[in-house]
């Protein structure tokens, strides 16, 4: 290894990354009881997802009125009985939107996943698409240049708003990061806009590190990978469910500025970029 | 209200219907184009106001709506056809080309 080769801030990068992974990794090393479930829970028929599979209306009658205990699993306030959007507070996670508790909360994982694959066939295609040779694009029409320039701020602006409500709304951090992309396509098509691949990788580097460090101190705070520790606000507002809020932007802000990347390269290869 | 509303929803589904008729019954592909975007904006933005006029809470949303389907829609259809007029798509019947010179060649 040559001198000029060894930088600093790699190292004490490459140390960081290696205590996450063995913080991560100590579970498995402590000698505990096991996973935490509830005694009450540890009965198939007491849970909630046992209730979704039944088929037969009749069988769900019939168990509702033999077991009476079975009725407080279906609410999921701790106070209040029923759900109110504007005003109940402190529920399990905090979204209005279920698919999107489901995707960030309970399968966290499985999202972080997907945004692993996302970035690996984004780092072929790139390191593929820069060995070659693009042929020239034809010059945009003045009337290409001025819809582009029209249209542009506001599909970006759709985008933030996608992501931000990502936990209110359907959508989210990838169809969100999709817009953003397909806006950036717009913007270096139609009006020759030419920006730097650095500060989108930049962007996106970032935002991926702050999704796992995020998601690993829920570790610390909760015991579990993704787990809420912020306050969950009111329902409905906002400002409601603590983490998910976060992480969706960032996975937004990772998901737009990858698809960037790899737009750029299709365009006109890494070579013309000014580093 | 109710009757102009519904007035209005039915020239739109009219409109969209003769377009989608439009691209199936023409040659050509600049034929095409013109059928489907034209009967398109018109028939979105009727069907649009109609809508506006049923529920008139939500007659701002729906007019930014329209504002932006009249933007988007008459651009899109111009990069299309100039996109195949360069790639050197031709017209079924009429070969006469206005963009071209006597000769019949590319400017």
């Amino acid at each position: 290894m040559r001198e000029s080769d060894f930088n600093v801030g790699k190292f004490f990068a490459f140390l960081f990354v290696l205590i996450l992974f063995l913080f991560m990794l100590s579970p498995l090393f402590e000698e505990g009881d096991g996973a935490k479930i509830d005694k009450n829970l540890s009965d198939i028929k007491n849970r909630v997802s046992y209730f979704h599979s039944l088929k037969s209306v009749k069988e769900i009658e019939r168990i509702l009125s033999d077991n009476n205990d079975f009725s407080k699993y279906r609410e999921i306030t701790d106070s209040a009985k029923t759900v109110i959007f504007g005003e109940s507070k402190d529920l399990e996670n905090g979204t209005a939107n279920l698919v999107t508790s489901i995707v960030l909360d309970y399968r966290g994982f499985d999202t972080l996943g997907e945004l692993i694959v996302l970035f690996i066939s984004i780092l072929g295609l790139t390191i593929i698409l820069s060995t070659l040779s693009f042929a020239k694009f034809e010059e945009p029409s003045f009337l290409q240049i001025t819809g582009v320039k029209f249209v542009t701020p506001f599909m970006i602006l759709v985008g933030i708003y996608i992501f931000l409500h990502g936990h209110l709304s359907p959508g989210g951090g990838f169809p969100a990061g999709a817009i953003i992309a397909t806006a950036t396509l717009f913007s270096l098509i139609g009006c020759k806009f030419n920006y730097r691949v650095s500060n989108l990788k930049f962007i996106e580097s970032n935002a991926g590190f702050f999704v796992i460090l995020l998601a690993t101190l829920g570790l610390y705070f909760t015991g579990s990978f993704f787990g809420n520790y912020l306050p969950t606000g009111i329902v409905g507002k906002l400002y409601s469910s603590s983490l998910i809020l976060i992480i969706y932007s960032l996975v937004g802000l990772k998901v737009g500025a990858e698809l960037s990347v790899g737009i750029k390269t299709l365009y006109n290869g890494e070579k013309d970029d000014d580093r | 209200m109710i009757f102009i509303a519904i007035i209005f929803i039915f020239i739109g589904v009219l409109f969209s219907f003769l377009g989608s008729l439009g691209i199936l019954r023409m040659k050509d592909t600049y034929n095409r184009l013109q059928t489907s975007t034209k009967a398109t904006t018109l028939g979105a933005f009727s069907t649009i106001i109609g809508v506006g006029f049923l529920n008139p809470s939500w007659f701002f949303k729906l007019i930014l709506i329209a504002f932006f389907i009249l933007i988007t829609s008459p651009i899109a259809s111009h990069s299309l056809a100039r996109a195949s007029h360069k790639t050197g798509i031709k017209l079924e019947e009429n070969q006469f080309d206005a963009l071209n010179n006597e000769n019949g060649e590319k400017k």
